[in-house]
């Protein structure tokens, strides 16, 4: 199209040719122009009224070319959604959604592909009067945030697969002293600096399994941008329900992409914006902060409160809090933390994602941002007639093993689809039976998968 | 209504350390001086990492946090700065201070956060069973320095100094009275206060150890200006003597205080609902 030209001959200048080609594709995609114009006039309202007036008129005469070239083939729109949109990133769909979920402490160190949300909540929650801290690496960021937490505060911490190698000993503290805390890895290419820039999911085991010692974790895992801000308010939900470590997944590719996304019904949202459980006046009397319960949930208090006095510690101890190294107690107690994830798995939402044919003998199985060309890939085949079914896990530990393990009950074959050298595989291999045909689709990371790599080992099994 | 007094403050858990250990001084000293403040137990949070002093928040009944190594500074900071209204006491040894938490300290006192850090200094790792510590004396010898040490002794003092901490004292947990004021004094410093409390080992370096400390130990004469920087590490670099008391005090703003100027400065733009939040994403058609 001849952009250049048009911009030449309606505003004397090569310049505007951007707004002549973005003038011809909004009448192209039947795209209503009111919005263009007007974001127009106020993106170069500070350049003066001529400047505006040539680049509406570059726009018009984009409009017209495309016109002109009717004959084309022009996509095809059922109807245009009107509704309006949010467009943001990965990191603002975590930021926001933790600021909805209410945090008001957050302590990081920079680190490339997480730094965007550090950023967000350096500017942000100093208006809410929440607590921003710089910290000096990424241990005093991790131990900030459990003092903050013990200090009754909703904290959390982003960070990368380095930085949360650091913070991998702290994450036990907060295991023991049972506290809520949000740790978010934007994942990127590793290990050691790798490719920082680059995506990857390759911070799995590490997340799942990672840590000394008995340490019960919770992990999840958001598939897209949407999904962050579902994830992200349902982290700070388990973190402060359980009062354990709660991590969640993101990477490099779901972090930092803009997506346009419908806007979220924050209000739905609210039943999960939860405060920890606190003693009753009962409970206060000879408080046992570490309580062995049903749910392994005890009531905790916090400074300022009055009879809630308590020791907590990374060093074992008994219900009061009080340190030991008997082997009865440590029992009782590490069955204690870990009975809050069977809590979980029998209570809560197990935030499965499915697709396809219930009838598939051929199944799809993957996580986190890998989820979107999975659908795709699913999406084009069953259009040219194949059945099949897929199955993306948003909550990693503890997983919901029995409705994934009845889904893979039903299938011949599975492709199991991961950007790193099969962690996944190892970890699903760990909590569940596996059909016979396993196709591993892997690659180290770095560039995400297309729909076609995807497309390409599916139809290896579905044929074979 | 009753005061407080020093009995308040005692959690009824029997410490864990030797008998003679220099560290039930500097306990006797912080119930002490929490019972003169008539520091309510709930609003007092005390923060440590590992080793023997970190034991400590285990024995008195107020809020505390025994963490792990070195970390006493970050979490303490964390717990100050969600609870600004309560008073954080961090206390840690020399090893965990000095060794593998040693970066945390210039950050603490660069934010000049609101909280007392007490310092238990044996010159040695005891609840370990005896190794070199960063303050471990230049003739020394313990088990992993069975030959003499390698390394000279970092001064907790003249690092305090050139951190810029804004408050910087020393004690003796022999010397129980004295050390009950300088925690008084510490915890109503508005800022960061660092002490170093000499807390001898009798087990790991001997019962000796408190003798040589007695031997060398000078309260700072009643004419010592503490806010003449110059005066203080002129004290910091003494040799053959050790200086007790209030070495340097200066004012600075707190961290909380200079938070407040950050947030006001962040309301300025007006309307600050999550929806508004929301709303910079939003685009219409």
């Amino acid at each position: 199209m001849p952009f250049l030209q048009t911009a030449k001959r309606v505003a004397g200048s090569a310049l505007t040719k951007n707004i002549v080609a973005l003038g011809f594709l909004a009448t192209w995609f039947g795209l209503p122009p009111g919005g263009f114009r007007k974001e127009i006039a106020e993106r170069f309202a500070g350049k003066g009224e001529s400047v505006v007036a040539a680049n509406l008129k570059s726009f018009e005469a984009g409009m017209a070319l495309a016109e002109t070239h009717a004959s084309r083939a022009r996509p095809q729109w059922n109807g245009v959604d009107n509704a309006p949109k949010l467009i943001l990133t990965g990191n603002e769909a975590i930021s926001l959604g933790a600021l909805f979920a209410g945090v008001r402490f957050f302590a990081g160190y920079p680190i490339t592909p997480a730094s965007e949300i550090m950023e967000w909540m350096a500017r942000e929650l100093p208006k809410v009067d929440g607590v921003f801290v710089q910290a000096e690496d990424e241990i005093a960021a991790l131990t900030m945030v459990i003092g903050a937490s013990f200090g009754g505060a909703k904290a959390m911490t982003a960070t990368s697969g380095p930085g949360l190698s650091l913070m991998t000993e702290a994450m036990g503290l907060a295991t023991m002293a049972e506290l809520p805390i949000v740790i978010v890895d934007v994942q990127r290419g590793g290990p050691s600096t790798g490719i920082p820039t680059k995506t990857s999911q390759a911070d799995l085991l590490h997340t799942v399994f990672g840590g000394h010692g008995n340490l019960p974790r919770i992990v999840l895992a958001p598939v897209d941008v949407t999904d962050a801000i579902h994830i992200i308010v349902h982290a700070f939900y388990l973190a402060e329900k359980y009062q354990l470590p709660v991590l969640v997944l993101s990477d490099q590719f779901l972090g930092q992409r803009l997506e346009v996304i419908r806007p979220v019904d924050f209000q739905a949202l609210g039943d999960q914006v939860i405060d920890r459980l606190r003693p009753s006046e009962e409970e206060l009397v000879a408080y046992r902060r570490f309580k062995i319960t049903e749910t392994g949930i005890s009531p905790i208090t916090m400074p300022g409160m009055k009879g809630g006095m308590y020791t907590a510690a990374g060093i074992e101890h008994d219900e009061m809090g009080r340190p030991t190294s008997d082997a009865d107690i440590h029992e009782k107690m590490t069955r204690k933390r870990w009975k809050k994830l069977q809590t979980v798995e029998r209570q809560e939402d197990d935030l499965l994602w499915h697709d396809g044919d219930a009838d598939a003998r051929v199944g799809i199985v993957t996580w986190g941002s890998t989820k979107g060309v999975v659908e795709e890939a699913v999406s084009r085949l069953r259009r040219q007639g194949f059945k099949l079914a897929a199955l993306v896990p948003r909550r990693l530990v503890p997983l919901p093993v029995a409705p994934m393990q009845a889904f893979l009950d039903r299938l011949q074959a599975v492709v199991i689809v991961e950007l790193s050298t099969g962690q996944f595989h190892t970890f699903l291999n760990s909590q569940l039976r596996l059909p016979d045909t396993v196709r591993l689709c892997q690659r180290a990371g770095a560039a995400p998968f297309t729909v076609g790599e995807i497309i390409d080992a599916i139809k290896e099994v579905h044929t074979a | 209504m009753r005061g407080y007094t020093a009995k308040d403050y005692r959690s009824g858990v029997k410490p864990v350390w030797c008998p003679g250990c220099g560290d039930y001084g500097i306990l006797n000293a912080l119930y002490q001086a929490f019972a003169q403040l008539q520091l309510p137990p709930e609003e007092v949070a005390i923060i440590s990492g590992i080793g023997c002093s970190s034991r400590l928040p285990g024995y008195v009944k107020t809020y505390g946090f025994n963490s792990i190594h070195g970390r006493a500074l970050p979490v303490a900071q964390g717990v100050k700065l969600a609870r600004p209204e309560t008073t954080v006491v961090a206390v840690a040894g020399d090893g965990d201070g000095l060794a593998i938490g040693a970066g945390h300290f210039p950050h603490a006192a660069r934010r000049n956060i609101d909280l007392t850090y007490i310092m238990l200094d044996n010159g040695i790792y005891g609840m370990t069973k005896g190794q070199a510590s960063p303050t471990t004396g230049s003739d020394q010898r313990t088990k992993t320095t069975p030959y003499g040490i390698v390394e000279d002794p970092i001064n907790p003092i003249k690092l305090a100094l050139g951190y810029g901490v804004t408050f910087i004292a020393r004690g003796f947990s022999a010397q129980v009275k004295q050390a009950v004021d300088l925690i008084i004094q510490a915890i109503r410093h508005p800022g960061f206060a660092f002490i170093q409390m000499l807390s001898p080992c009798v087990t790991f370096v001997g019962r000796e150890q408190f003798d040589i400390i007695r031997s060398l130990a000078v309260d700072l004469p009643p004419d010592y200006d503490p806010t003449s920087l110059e005066r203080a590490w002129e004290i910091s670099n003494e040799t053959g003597r050790i200086s007790l008391g209030v070495i340097y005090r200066t004012e600075s703003l707190p961290f909380d205080q200079r938070l407040r100027r950050i947030g006001e400065l962040a309301k300025r733009g007006g309307n600050h609902h999550f929806d508004a939040t929301v709303r910079q994403y939003m685009v219409a058609s």
